[in-house]
Formats: structure tokens, sequence, C-alpha cells
């Protein structure tokens, strides 16, 4: 692909994101929108009445604590089964990838519900404890799925030669492993992020109504706009923002990655 | 006592009947480049690992400098090996590849570091290039690289696992005389794994030359040519002709006369006189050929060119041979030829 093509399709692909933001930029500074106007009277009222809100506040910070835990315990819960799942040929794997892809196949309601009764009854109702394990249930076997297919196209080779020379486990997995898959972890640490910073069902169920996260918030606003529609666009600006910084601050990384050990080595994930 | 001993090692894979290695055993002397040569299969890499820890063996025992070292993890022993891909990290200059272990461990100043790295360079005949990066070698230097990644490390044995493989044929020529070099300025002791016979004779002290699991024959490259222990190792070796003999003492009795070979170690009885194909002593007339050992006048029945030499295909006494000549004294189809057999290129094998 040249470079003038490859221009083209990021330009395009960045076009499709960023273009729909447009109008809701426009909407959450708006003070008065009249309808025969082709721009709107602009002012900060929204913004300042939204980050005032400590209903917001207390969710965005609820979400963020929620998807840096969740996603760190399915990544250290995932990552030395994903690589035995992707390096290694034995009987059972395919069952036990199968078994990984149930909790995606099952309808999240089926199980919520069961999960709720179960949690108020052992004390992990309505807190952050209960919706760290009701997210990890659906959470760790997708992680595990990404990344023994990151995995897949792993070099064990590189470990033998680093232990043949003496190296440390520790050192192995910092120096050789992770650098080697440290695209493939990043994409899927970014999907399970995603992820979990838009789950609503699970939260709703097992930690409802005190406990609030951007989902919980955002959704209903956006089906009833009651608070008016430059309130709701600042909302939901605060919704996509964080996954739209991960994206610009690992963009580089994912497009250019050429500091790993091989770079042959996980090209299917990428 | 043996500086690298291997005592009844047997290993077997999950889900394989026969046995990879197979009651196997070596001794490796200081200093000693020995290789392990047989075709594919044969457990030459498997007992490599099992040497670096990489494998466990089901039993025996393996021992480095009088220590017995099973049960100890790969990284703990004093061993270092060196792969069939060169495997360097592709993020790192040569510099960070080569100090690569002791870095990472911190088990080296930084200085001292410095100048081991420049040592090593100039080992592998890359001096002033530690700045590059690794993307930027030719598979040659990817490979010396890998070399010097290794004894960095100072081992006291070094494993190389068909490390030449995937380099064309020149390239490995050098590379072979690289290992040499290095082995006679460091003294490092050197097990060398291959399926190539050239590279095997051109790098070793002693060949150990396996088949199933087991040792055929351990012994210096020339024997190998003059004195194979069996027929498998004949084979392997390149020898051609195989002439059903009857053994009685040193003395061989066959088609083709009768021959005395001292210190065969064959029993007594029937035998085969191996004879190597470039065991032909030319002669374009019955006159000369009576000037050597063993004249013979045969038949030809086939003649293949192989570039500065021509196999011919001669029926000689009821006899087929397979006989190398030089293609500026080949004969031609018809013509009758003359010739002789060189003793030290024949061995009675069992």
């Amino acid at each position: 692909m040249s470079r003038r093509t490859r221009t083209i399709i990021i330009a395009l692909m960045l076009a499709a994101v960023l273009v729909p933001l447009i109008p809701l930029v426009l909407w959450s500074f708006t003070d008065i929108w009249p309808f025969d106007q082709p721009l709107p009277s602009f002012s900060l009222r929204s913004w300042e009445a939204t980050l005032r809100n400590s209903q917001v506040i207390e969710a965005l910070i609820n979400s963020l604590v929620l998807c840096v835990v969740v996603v760190s315990l399915s990544l250290a819960m995932s990552f030395f089964a994903a690589k035995n799942l992707g390096t290694r040929r034995f009987k059972g794997r395919r069952l036990i990838q199968f078994l990984l892809l149930v909790p995606s196949f099952i309808p999240q309601i089926a199980l919520v519900f069961g999960m709720q009764r179960v949690f108020s009854q052992i004390g992990l109702y309505n807190n952050y404890a209960g919706v760290v394990v009701a997210l990890l249930v659906f959470y760790v076997p997708y992680m595990t799925l990404l990344l023994s297919a990151v995995f897949e196209g792993y070099d064990m080779d590189y470990e033998r030669q680093a232990k043949s020379l003496g190296v440390s486990s520790w050192n192995i997995l910092w120096h050789v492993t992770l650098p080697a898959v440290r695209s493939g972890v990043i994409v899927s640490c970014i999907f399970n992020f995603i992820g979990v910073w838009a789950a609503y069902l699970v939260v709703s169920a097992v930690a409802h109504p005190t406990f609030r996260t951007m989902s919980l918030l955002a959704f209903p606003m956006i089906s009833s706009a009651s608070n008016g529609y430059a309130a709701t666009a600042c909302v939901i600006f605060l919704y996509i923002l964080p996954i739209l910084l991960i994206l610009i601050f690992f963009s580089k990384l994912l497009v250019t990655d050429t500091d790993r050990p091989d770079t042959n080595q996980t090209g299917g994930m990428l | 006592m043996s500086f690298l001993a291997l005592e009844h090692v047997s290993k077997t894979y999950q889900g394989m009947a026969d046995p990879v290695v197979d009651d196997l055993s070596l001794d490796v002397e200081k200093g000693e480049i020995v290789v392990l040569l047989g075709s594919s299969g044969c457990g030459k890499t498997t007992l490599l690992k099992t040497i670096a820890g990489l494998e466990t063996q089901d039993a025996g025992t393996v021992s480095i400098d009088g220590e017995c070292v099973d049960g100890i993890n790969a990284e703990k022993r004093p061993i270092a090996m060196v792969f069939q891909k060169a495997l360097l990290f592709r993020n790192m200059t040569v510099e960070q590849n080569i100090n690569f272990a002791p870095r990472v461990n911190r088990t080296m100043e930084k200085a001292e570091m410095a100048a081991k790295v420049e040592e090593m360079l100039e080992l592998i005949e890359m001096k002033g290039m530690g700045k590059k990066k690794a993307t930027e070698l030719s598979g040659g230097q990817e490979q010396r690289v890998s070399l010097a990644r290794a004894l960095m490390t100072n081992p006291k044995i070094l494993l190389l696992d068909e490390p030449f493989s995937a380099l064309d044929a020149q390239l490995r020529v050098t590379m072979r005389q690289h290992i040499k070099r290095i082995n006679q300025a460091l003294g490092t002791t050197m097990v060398f794994v291959t399926h190539d016979q050239q590279e095997a004779v051109e790098v070793a002290d002693r060949i150990a030359l396996m088949h199933g699991g087991r040792i055929l024959q351990y012994a210096k490259p020339i024997d190998f040519y003059e004195r194979p222990n069996s027929r498998a190792v004949a084979d392997f070796f390149g020898w051609r002709n195989f002439v059903p003999a009857q053994k009685n003492g040193a003395c061989i009795e066959c088609a083709l006369g009768t021959f005395d070979f001292e210190g065969c170690e064959a029993a007594d009885g029937s035998v085969d006189l191996a004879i190597r194909p470039e065991a032909v002593i030319c002669a374009n007339d019955m006159s000369n050929a009576a000037s050597t050992d063993l004249p013979y006048e045969g038949t030809l029945l086939d003649v293949m060119p192989q570039g500065p030499f021509t196999l011919c295909r001669v029926s000689c006494k009821g006899v087929e041979l397979e006989l190398l000549v030089k293609a500026t004294e080949a004969p031609t189809l018809g013509d009758t030829f003359c010739f002789g057999l060189n003793k030290r290129m024949m061995w009675p094998v069992a």
C-alpha cells in the first residue's frame, strides 16, 4: 500500500470517528439554538453545570476505577492461561476455547439476575467488590480468548534462548515476553476497557440505584434527553472522552509497532 | 573425569511409543568440540536440550565439571545455547543483544560490560557495528551476534543447535571457521548439532553419530572415513559399495580377493567389505594398473558426470561397484575399465 493511499484511508477512518462528534461538541457548548439559525449561541453554562454535578463526577470516578481494576485483574488472571492456550498444543485445547466463548454466547440477562440474588446473599450487592466480581465473570474469559489469539503467533524459542543465557523467569517475562506481545495486550486491554466502560446491564443488576457509573447515567439521559440537549451532550461527551483519549494515546504504538523482539510474532492479532 | 558426562540418558515424549533418546552415554573433554551428527528425528536436538536443561530426561544423569546438574533449572546451568534461528531481539541494537543477559540480570558493571562487548565484537569480526540495529544485519552477522551473546555469559559449555543450517553454503564454511577459531581462542567446550556430514567433519574434534536415539559410533572424524564400526555408519558417511565377505581373524575373503585388516572389531563370519567410491586408483591400461596394489579389469555399466568427478558403475568379478573417478581420467562407455583399489578406503563392517 502506497503512503498516499494509507494517508487517505487513515483520514477517512478518523473522519468516520470524529465527524459524528461535531454536533455533540456544538450542542455541549450551546446556550440557545433557535431552529432558524445555522449556528447556536455558545456558552459554557452546560459544562459548568455538568462538572458541578456530584452525580456525574461520582459516576466518572466509579467508571474509571472499575475499568482500571477490572482490566488489570482480568489481565493478571488471564495472561498465563492465554499464553499456555496460545502456545501449547494439548488435548482438550479446543474444548477450553469453546468454554471460554460460552459467557459471550449466553445473553447476559440470563445470568445477571441469578447473580443479583446470590450477590445480595453474600454481601456483594451494590458495592465495588460485587460489581468487579460480576464484570470479571464476563471479561476474564473474553481477555483470555483475545490474548490466546495474540500468543498463537508467539515464538517460545525466544524464551528458551533467554533461559539458556541464564536470564531469570521474571526478567524473561519483563524483557522478552511482554515486549513481544505488547501490542496485542494493549489492544485486548482497550477492548476490555471499552466493554467495562459501557457495561450497563451487569452493573445495573448487581449495584443499583445508588451505585453510579457513566453508562448508568448516560443511557437514560440519551433515551429521554430530560435534562436538555446541551446537558445530555456534555454527559455523552464525557462518556466518550476516555475512550477517545486511550485510542489517541496508543494509536502511534498500534500503527507503527516496531519496538518488540520480533515484529512477525503477533501479526495475526493486529 | 569428563568435563561433560551423560550417563544412560533416556527421554520419551508423551504420546510416543519409542524413546527419542535411548540409554545414551557420552563423555566430552574440556575444550573439545563434539558434534552430534544424525538425520532428522534421531534425538540430537532433544539430547542438546536435555544438556541445557530445557528438557528433562526420564532416566540417567547429566554432569558438568564433575557436578550433577539434574534438577537444576536451565537458567542456573553453566551453559549457553545458540539455536538454529539467531533469535535476536529486533527492538535492540547489536550491543544490546550481546549484553542482554548480564544487563537484565545485572550481573556485570557497566564499564566491564562495555569492554566485554567490544571484546566479543572483535571476536566475531564485527568491530564498530555495536550500534547497528539487529534488523539491519545479514543472516551470517545475525548468527555471529547470537554466538557472541551466548559467549558473553562465559559459559562452561556452549551448545549449538544447527546454527548455520539457514545460511548459504559459502557462508556456512566461513561460520565453521569462526567456530573453530573461537574454540581455539577461548577454549570453550562446545557441543554442536548438525545433520551435515561435511560440517561435522570440519568442525569436530570428535563426532557422535546418532540414530534412533543411540550413538552408533563416537570417534574422531577420520575414523568414520577409515574405520566405520557398522554398515549404518558406513552408509551415512558415503561408503557406497558393500561386498559380501567372510572374516576369519584379520583375514577378509571376498570376490575381489583376500585382504588383511588389523584391528577390525567385527565378529568372525559373514561381513561386508565396505569400499569408498574414492578408493579407485585409475589406470588407463593394464600396464599402469599393474603398478597398483590390486589391478582389476571391469566392465563399465554406467557413467555419471558429477562436476570434477565422474561416478562410474563397474562390474568386476561378479561384483557391481560405484567408483568416483577424476573427470579427466573418466572412461567412456564401452571401454574396458582397469583400476586398482586403495586399501585405506576399504574396511570390513558387520
